[in-house]
């Protein structure tokens, strides 16, 4: 059947369905690629995990008896077969740190992490783009130099200096906010758990002390974690918005007599988020890694603190499970982004 | 007669020597100058520090404990009265040639697997790029945090886990490029005159990336020493007592919180300066180059 090499007027959804399955495919088999990996990684690579976990004084009996038990003693065949196996049934291993399976490790810290993750996804989002905006409606201008210094300097900033500055200005000589350890004080009555962001249960169940207390917890890591996404948000809306005021149809739209302040809001600014919404996946990626040292520093109990005590601790089984999970968010978030990307703009479907 | 005046003006006004024509890129991107006159800055700082604060970063002082910055110490001692500026002048022995090897093995290898896909195609630029997405389906600063735990703590395994998430990059621009020349006429003549294809593909066709690698590895050589620190202040790869950047900053955390900001605060900042050269000297290379491709 021949395919159109025009966009179909009539039918905006025309193509998408063969589209979606397509893309689908390879978003499965990117996550069965990163199963291997993760297999490979923590399997192949030299060194025997249970020499790792036991330590250098180990006894012979004791080392055959745990790797009995982990299943090193097995061909690899047959270790990649149980894993497989396992991963089918959501088993994702045990953590030998918590004795808990990993997969509920995971999930009971994740919601500490998303309600971070979240809150500093959208304030980086919001002054990003503004400034961006900013930036580019005064271009060459004093305030275009400084916001783009700022964006620099923003990428170049090591997240966990600037986390200790923070907590050293905001805590330890303004005092503004609570301590660095965690997401609530002991002291305050704890929250019920109903959905797991802090905020909303508090809310929820009326307990103000806890609301004021978690905000306060909050500041200083949303702050943090803010200010490193800001900073690529910031050049490319910045980028995005110069090169739509440069382009042909602003010219028209100029020359007919619409202010330049219409042009930015409406047409720049419309024109320009489309294509960030897709460094959204890129951005993930970038979050994720800066939120490990947050988490760290914060003593924040989510999953990227997990992760870094698996990895001291060399828990196999959880890095293992920390990794795909990981991995499997940014596959399936890319997947959700091209597809909307794609509804917004169908040219992308003949590709 | 004005015309031909103005004619000879323009002419003459054109620069002539390397040296104007250096001070006139400068001019036109005060960000290479900027970022280059942070890392010289940086260097020379850090390369006479040894010469006119002699101390030894690795053994400690105990009657000097922590003290704040001075005459004798301008940066400070630390919990165990080791000079600090000593110590970040011994660790950028250590951040900045990982930072180069890091990124050196990056785009040789990179640069060396992508031609070979980009230029032979078919299944093996299939199964390239296919190991390429997998690779880049993980954070790339997660991916060489789970490399260096599962190899273990050392400068090697450091390097090696962060060249590693540099690669997938370099592969896609070499194969991009060379996909982009490989249907040109000079390739067939070059096959004509006997090159063998090897030749073609590393000698002919791989050179006209260099710009863009240049660019993209000196954006890498700040990513790589900021993963470097940021691994080392996590406890993963280099440890303490090695004064790397990154570890220096995790010493001085606990004594930050009681107030004794100096630890923390000058060996991030060096973290932050060296990035922060990287980072304006290769954003001023892709400007540079990009107005170049727009013929300005």
């Amino acid at each position: 059947m021949k395919q159109a090499c025009y966009w179909n007027w009539s039918d905006p959804m025309s193509g998408l369905a063969s589209y979606v399955v397509r893309r689908v495919g390879i978003g499965i088999l990117a996550l069965a690629g990163a199963v291997c990996v993760v297999f490979i990684m923590t399997r192949i690579l030299p060194g025997n995990p249970a020499a790792v976990r036991l330590g250098a004084t180990a006894r012979e009996e004791t080392l055959r008896r745990v790797e009995h038990e982990m299943g090193l003693d097995k061909p690899l065949i047959l270790q990649f077969a149980d894993y497989l196996g396992k991963l089918s049934r959501g088993d994702l291993g045990h953590s030998w740190i918590t004795r808990q399976p990993v997969l509920d490790d995971l999930a009971r810290r994740l919601p500490a992490t998303a309600e971070l993750v979240l809150l500093a996804g959208i304030l980086a989002t919001i002054v990003g783009v503004s400034v961006g905006l900013l930036a580019a409606a005064f271009h060459n201008s004093w305030l275009d130099v400084l916001i783009r210094t700022w964006a620099t300097v923003g990428a170049s900033m090591p997240v966990f200096w600037f986390a200790i500055l923070v907590i050293y200005v905001f805590y330890y000589r303004l005092g503004w906010v609570a301590s660095p350890m965690g997401r609530l004080d002991v002291s305050v009555t704890a929250v019920s758990r109903v959905t797991g962001f802090l905020v909303a249960d508090s809310l929820l169940t009326r307990n103000w002390d806890a609301l004021g207390n978690s905000l306060a917890h909050l500041v200083l890591p949303v702050l943090t974690l803010a200010f490193m996404i800001s900073a690529p948000i910031v050049k490319m809306v910045r980028g995005k918005v110069l090169d739509v005021l440069k382009s042909d149809f602003v010219r028209t739209v100029r020359s007919v007599g619409v202010t330049q302040q219409e042009i930015l809001f409406r047409d720049a600014l419309r024109n320009a988020l489309v294509p960030v919404v897709t460094i959204v996946g890129i951005m993930f990626g970038y979050t994720m890694a800066s939120n490990v040292v947050v988490e760290m520093i914060f003593a924040w109990p989510g999953i990227g603190y997990y992760a870094w005590q698996a990895l001291l601790n060399k828990d196999l089984e959880a890095i293992q499970g920390f990794v795909l999970a990981i991995a499997a968010m940014y596959i399936t978030l890319n997947l959700v982004i091209d597809i909307l990307y794609t509804i917004i703009d169908p040219r992308v479907r003949l590709t | 007669m004005e015309a031909v005046g103005e004619v000879e003006g323009l002419l003459s006004r054109a620069p002539e020597s390397r040296l104007s024509r250096s001070v006139l890129l400068l001019r036109r991107h005060p960000q290479l100058g900027a970022g280059l006159a942070i890392l010289v800055a940086l260097v020379t700082t850090l390369a006479l520090a040894q010469v006119l604060v002699p101390y030894d970063p690795l053994r400690g002082d105990s009657s000097t404990v922590l003290e704040p910055p001075s005459q004798a110490h301008p940066l400070g001692t630390d919990s165990f009265g080791r000079d600090i500026l000593s110590r970040i002048a011994q660790g950028a022995w250590l951040d900045l040639p990982i930072a180069f090897t890091t990124v050196a093995i990056a785009i040789t290898l990179g640069l060396l697997i992508g031609a070979l896909a980009g230029y032979t195609g078919g299944l093996v630029d299939m199964v390239v790029m296919r190991a390429t997405d997998i690779l880049m389906a993980f954070p790339s600063f997660i991916l060489a945090m789970v490399m260096v735990a599962v190899l273990g703590n050392s400068v090697p395994t450091v390097v090696i886990a962060i060249a590693v998430s540099f690669v997938p990059d370099f592969i896609r621009l070499a194969r991009g490029e060379v996909l982009s020349e490989r249907e040109l006429e000079y390739v067939d003549a070059a096959r004509c005159a006997g090159n063998s294809e090897w030749r073609i593909m590393y000698i002919q066709l791989l050179p006209n990336c260099l710009t863009p690698v240049l660019v993209h590895g000196t954006l890498c050589l700040a990513w790589a020493i900021l993963d470097v620190a940021g691994l080392a202040f996590l406890g993963i790869g280099i440890t303490p007592p090695t004064p790397e950047w990154g570890v220096l900053v995790s010493e001085g955390v606990r004594h930050t919180i009681s107030g004794d900001w100096w630890v923390s605060l000058f060996p991030g900042a060096t973290i932050l300066l060296a990035a922060l050269g990287f980072n304006l000297v290769g954003d001023s290379l892709r400007d540079i180059t990009a107005r170049e491709e727009r013929g300005q």
